[in-house]
C-alpha cells in the first residue's frame, strides 16, 4: 500500500463568498458551511468561529479535532464510514490542509455522560504553549442541538460511560458533521500543487532488520474503524496508511486524543520513516474495549500477543493507556509478548499523584522500557482568556470558565494523549 | 567554603557497645567520628567534618516513649548542619531508628538528614517518601559502599544542587515527581529505546514499574459451619444518597453499615457510587455487588456459623496501592477483634 500525502502549508484562514484556496490562504464560506451542518436534523443552528494563534480566546466544551484532507487519487476517500464509502483507504495520494484544524464544540446534551469530557483550548498563554491546537488556525463549528431530539426521558444517563441512547446517537451527528466540513475544506486542496510530498509505503526491505508492530490501545470508549463503533478486546489489524487517510475516527472522550492525532500520529509517522533504514515495520494492532473478567483479559492480551508473532514481529512499540481496569489488559499484553520473545517499549502516560503512588494501576516486570509521555493529572493554571467560545463554565466538575483556571493537564485538548505528541515528560526522584 | 559539621547516629552494635544483649543502651554522644564513622569521614572528604556520634540501643530507640527526643537532644548539642544515621543495611529496628532520627532532625533541627538501608529494609517502606535513604547492599559487608553513597547524597543536597535519578545518584526512589520538558519528543524516544532494546544494545526505562508485595493467603477455614463471616466489598456500596461521602474513585476512607437484622439490600435504600464502571446493575439489586441475600440464606441453612452484623465498604478506583493496604490492616484488625474467622471480599 502505497500513500502519498501532499502538504499544502495554510497560512491564514479567512471568511469570504465562496469556499476556495487561493494560494496559502483558506477562503471560508461561512453560509455554506452551516447549510452542510444543517442538512442533519440533529442541529438547530451552528456557528462557524476562526480561532487563530496568539490570539486571547478559550474555546472549551471542545469535542473532536479534524484535519481537513481529501483524496486525490486512489480507491476510496477520506474518513470513509462517514463521509466516503466504508472501503480500505490508504493508497493513492491524498492532500491535507496543514496547520488548520477543524473542532467541534459544543456543551453535553441531556442523558449525555460527563465523565472525562471537557477539553479546552487556549489560543494564546501557558496553555497555549502545551497544547497542539494553539498552533493551528481553528474552524471552530459551536453546534445548538435540535432539542426535538431529546424526548422526556432521554435525560436520563442510563450507562455514566456512554450516556443514553439520544446523546450518543447525537454526538455520532456531531461527529460526522466535523468530519463533512474538515473533507470539505480539504476538497479545496484537490487541484492545489503540494509544498511537499511524503510517501508512506512498507515495502519490502532488509529481511536483517527488526521487525517492528505497533500496538495501540484503546478504551471502552473505542475509536470508530470505517464508521464501525464495537470493542475491539480481541485486535484489529490495520496499515498505518489507513489512520493518515482518517480511518480510525475517535469518539470524543477526554484523554484518548483525536481524529486529527489519528491522521498525523507522530508514531507512525516515526515508523514509517525509519521502516527499511533502521526497522521494518510490520503493521498496526489497534486492541481493547470493555473487559470485564480475567478471562476476557486474558484472551484480549493473548490475541495482541498472538497478532503480534503472526506478524512475526521481533518488537513492539506499545502505545497504552493508563488508570482503570485496562492497565491489566495492557500489562498483560506487554507480558505475553515478552515471554514470546517480542521486545516491547512502552509510551504511558503518568496518572498517580503524591510519593505513593507510583502511578500504575497494575504493571508487570517485563514492561522494563517505558517513555513517560507526560502527566494526565499534573495541574495547570490557565490565566483569563478575552473571549469564551463553547459557554461559560466547565462541566463535571462545575468550573467557572471566564477567568483564571487551574485544571489537570488532560483538559488541554491533547496536550497529553496516546499519540504521544508531546515533549512533556514526569522524571521520579 | 566553611567545612561543614555533620553529626553521625549509629546503634549500640556499631558503636562498639556490645550486641543484642546492650540493646537497651540508652543515648549518649562521643565526640568525633566512631566505629565506621572513620570511613564516613574519608568520604566526606574535606568538606565536612563529623563533629560527634551520637548512639543509641535498637530496642531502646524503638521501644522507650521519648527515645527519638533524647536523641535528637545529644544531637542538637552539636549544632549540626548534616545528620547522617546508618547505614542499617537490613537491619528492621535499627532502620527504623535511623528513619526517625533523621526525619525529625529534618523536621526539627531544619537540616540535610541522610540515611542508608538496603531497598528490603521495611523502613523503607516507611520512610522512602520523606528522606533520601541510600541504597546499600544487605549486609555490613558493603559499608563502604553505603557510606560512599550516603556521603554523596549529603553533600550534594548540602550544596543546594538538583539529585540526579535514583539509579545515578544511587538513592531509593522517594516517588517526588519533576515535570518537565523532554529534549525531544515521546515518539523519537520511543522508537529509538525500542531499537536499543531489541539489537541488545544497554537501554533504561523512564518510568521503573513498583514492585508489589505479595500477600499470602491465609489458610482455609477448618468449619465454616462454626464460622464468623463478615462481608467486605471495593464496590462502593453506600446507604442511598451518600450520606457519609464515600469518593467514587481516589478513596481516601472506608465505611462500616449495619446489617444486623436486616435480610435484604433494597435499591432505594443502598447504592453504588463507584466512578469505574457501570453502575446501573448494582442500582437496580445492590446484592450483585454485597450478596447479602445469599449469606443470610448460608446462615440460616448453617453453611456458615453466622454472619458479621456489620459490612466494610470502600471504593477500589483509581486507588493508592499504600492507602488500599492501610484500609485492609484497618478493616483487618477491627474484623479480628470482632471475632470474625473469614471475609468475603467482592471486588469490581
Amino acid at each position: 500500500m502505497r500513500l502519498e500525502v501532499g502538504t499544502i502549508q495554510i497560512r491564514d484562514v479567512e471568511i469570504g463568498r465562496a469556499t476556495a484556496l487561493t494560494d496559502h490562504t483558506l477562503v471560508i464560506d461561512r453560509e455554506e458551511l452551516r447549510t452542510l451542518v444543517l442538512e442533519d436534523s440533529h442541529f438547530a443552528d451552528v456557528q462557524v468561529h476562526l480561532v487563530k494563534p496568539g490570539e486571547s480566546v478559550r474555546v472549551i466544551h471542545v469535542l473532536d479535532v479534524v484535519e481537513p484532507r481529501w483524496k486525490v487519487a486512489g480507491p476510496g476517500g477520506v474518513f470513509p464510514g462517514f463521509v466516503s464509502p466504508a472501503l480500505t483507504v490508504g493508497e493513492g495520494r491524498t492532500h491535507r490542509l496543514a496547520g488548520v484544524a477543524v473542532a467541534e464544540v459544543g456543551a453535553p446534551v441531556p442523558g449525555e455522560s460527563t465523565v472525562f469530557r471537557q477539553r479546552l483550548i487556549d489560543m494564546a498563554g501557558p496553555g497555549a504553549e502545551l497544547s497542539p491546537f494553539a498552533q493551528t488556525l481553528n474552524v471552530a463549528l459551536e453546534f445548538t442541538p435540535n432539542m426535538a431530539c431529546f424526548p422526556p426521558g432521554s435525560e436520563q444517563i442510563k450507562d455514566f460511560l456512554t450516556g443514553g441512547p439520544e446523546s450518543h446517537e447525537y454526538n455520532r451527528a456531531v461527529l460526522t458533521a466535523g468530519l463533512k466540513v474538515a473533507a470539505r475544506l480539504g476538497r479545496t486542496a484537490r487541484e492545489a500543487t503540494p509544498d511537499d510530498v511524503e510517501t508512506f509505503e512498507l515495502a519490502p526491505c532488509d529481511p536483517a532488520l527488526p521487525r517492528v508492530v505497533c500496538l495501540l490501545q484503546e478504551v471502552t470508549a473505542t475509536p470508530f474503524l470505517y464508521g464501525v463503533h464495537v470493542s475491539l478486546p480481541l485486535g484489529a489489524l490495520l496499515h498505518p496508511n489507513e489512520f493518515f487517510d482518517g480511518a480510525v475516527v475517535r469518539w470524543n472522550r477526554g484523554y484518548v486524543g483525536s481524529t486529527y492525532g489519528e491522521q498525523n500520529h507522530p508514531v507512525l509517522v516515526e515508523l514509517c520513516r525509519r521502516h527499511g533504514r533502521d526497522l521494518n515495520f510490520v503493521g498496526c494492532i489497534v486492541f481493547g474495549g470493555t473487559t470485564v473478567s480475567s478471562a476476557e483479559k486474558e484472551a484480549s492480551s493473548s490475541a495482541v500477543a498472538k497478532m503480534a508473532r503472526v506478524l512475526g514481529a521481533d518488537a513492539a512499540l506499545v502505545i497504552g493507556l493508563n488508570g482503570s481496569n485496562h492497565a491489566v489488559d495492557l500489562m498483560l499484553s506487554i507480558q505475553k509478548c515478552e515471554r514470546a520473545g517480542i521486545k516491547t517499549t512502552l509510551v504511558y502516560n503518568d496518572v498517580g499523584e503524591g510519593p505513593d503512588d507510583p502511578g500504575f494501576i497494575f504493571a508487570v516486570p517485563e514492561a522494563d522500557a517505558i517513555v513517560s509521555a507526560g502527566s494526565r493529572v499534573q495541574k495547570v493554571t490557565l490565566p483569563r482568556m478575552a473571549r469564551l467560545i463553547g459557554g461559560e463554565h466547565l462541566v463535571d466538575p462545575y468550573m467557572d470558565a471566564r477567568g483564571e483556571l487551574t485544571v489537570p493537564m488532560r483538559y488541554l485538548c491533547c496536550s497529553v494523549d496516546t499519540t504521544a505528541n508531546t515533549r512533556q515528560t514526569v522524571r521520579f526522584e | 567554603m566553611a567545612t561543614l559539621r555533620v553529626v553521625h547516629y549509629l546503634n549500640q552494635f556499631f558503636a562498639g557497645i556490645g550486641a543484642e544483649d546492650r540493646a537497651d543502651t540508652p543515648p549518649d554522644h562521643r565526640e568525633g567520628p566512631v566505629g565506621p564513622g572513620r570511613l564516613l569521614q574519608q568520604a566526606l572528604g574535606d568538606r565536612a567534618e563529623i563533629v560527634a556520634t551520637v548512639y543509641c540501643g535498637d530496642n531502646y530507640a524503638g521501644e522507650k516513649p521519648g527515645a527519638v527526643d533524647e536523641i535528637l537532644d545529644l544531637v542538637a548539642e552539636h549544632r549540626p548542619e548534616i545528620v547522617i544515621a546508618g547505614p542499617a543495611f537490613s537491619a528492621g529496628r535499627y532502620g527504623l531508628a535511623c528513619g526517625e532520627v533523621t526525619r525529625r532532625a529534618r523536621e526539627r533541627l531544619g537540616v540535610i538528614a541522610v540515611t542508608g538501608m538496603h531497598i528490603d529494609n521495611a523502613a523503607t517502606e516507611v520512610y522512602r517518601t520523606r528522606l533520601h535513604i541510600a541504597s546499600t547492599p544487605r549486609t555490613a559487608a558493603g559499608m563502604a559502599d553505603g557510606l560512599a553513597i550516603m556521603a554523596r547524597l549529603a553533600l550534594k543536597l548540602a550544596s543546594g544542587t538538583a539529585l540526579g535519578t535514583p539509579a545515578d545518584e544511587g538513592y531509593v526512589p522517594t516517588g517526588r515527581r519533576i515535570f518537565e520538558m523532554a529534549e525531544r519528543p515521546a515518539p523519537l524516544r520511543a522508537v529509538e529505546m525500542l531499537l536499543r532494546k531489541v539489537r541488545g544494545e544497554p537501554y533504561t526505562t523512564e518510568w521503573p514499574v513498583p514492585r508489589y508485595h505479595r500477600v499470602p493467603a491465609a489458610p482455609p477455614l477448618q468449619d465454616t459451619a462454626q464460622a464468623t463471616i463478615a462481608l467486605v466489598t471495593t464496590g462502593g456500596l453506600v446507604p442511598h444518597g451518600n450520606p457519609d461521602r464515600l469518593e467514587s474513585g481516589f478513596a481516601t476512607k472506608w465505611l462500616r453499615y449495619s446489617i444486623a437484622g436486616v435480610d435484604a439490600l433494597p435499591p432505594e435504600r443502598w447504592q453504588s457510587v463507584h466512578g469505574g464502571f457501570n453502575t446501573s446493575r448494582i442500582n437496580e439489586d445492590p446484592h450483585r455487588v454485597l450478596p447479602l441475600d445469599v449469606a443470610r440464606e448460608l446462615e440460616r441453612e448453617g453453611v456458615i456459623g453466622r454472619l458479621h452484623p456489620e459490612f466494610y465498604s470502600t471504593t477500589g478506583n483509581t486507588s493508592v496501592i499504600p492507602t488500599m493496604r492501610r484500609f485492609a490492616q484497618e478493616m483487618g484488625r477491627e474484623l479480628r477483634a470482632a471475632g470474625v474467622d473469614g471475609v468475603i471480599l467482592t471486588s469490581t
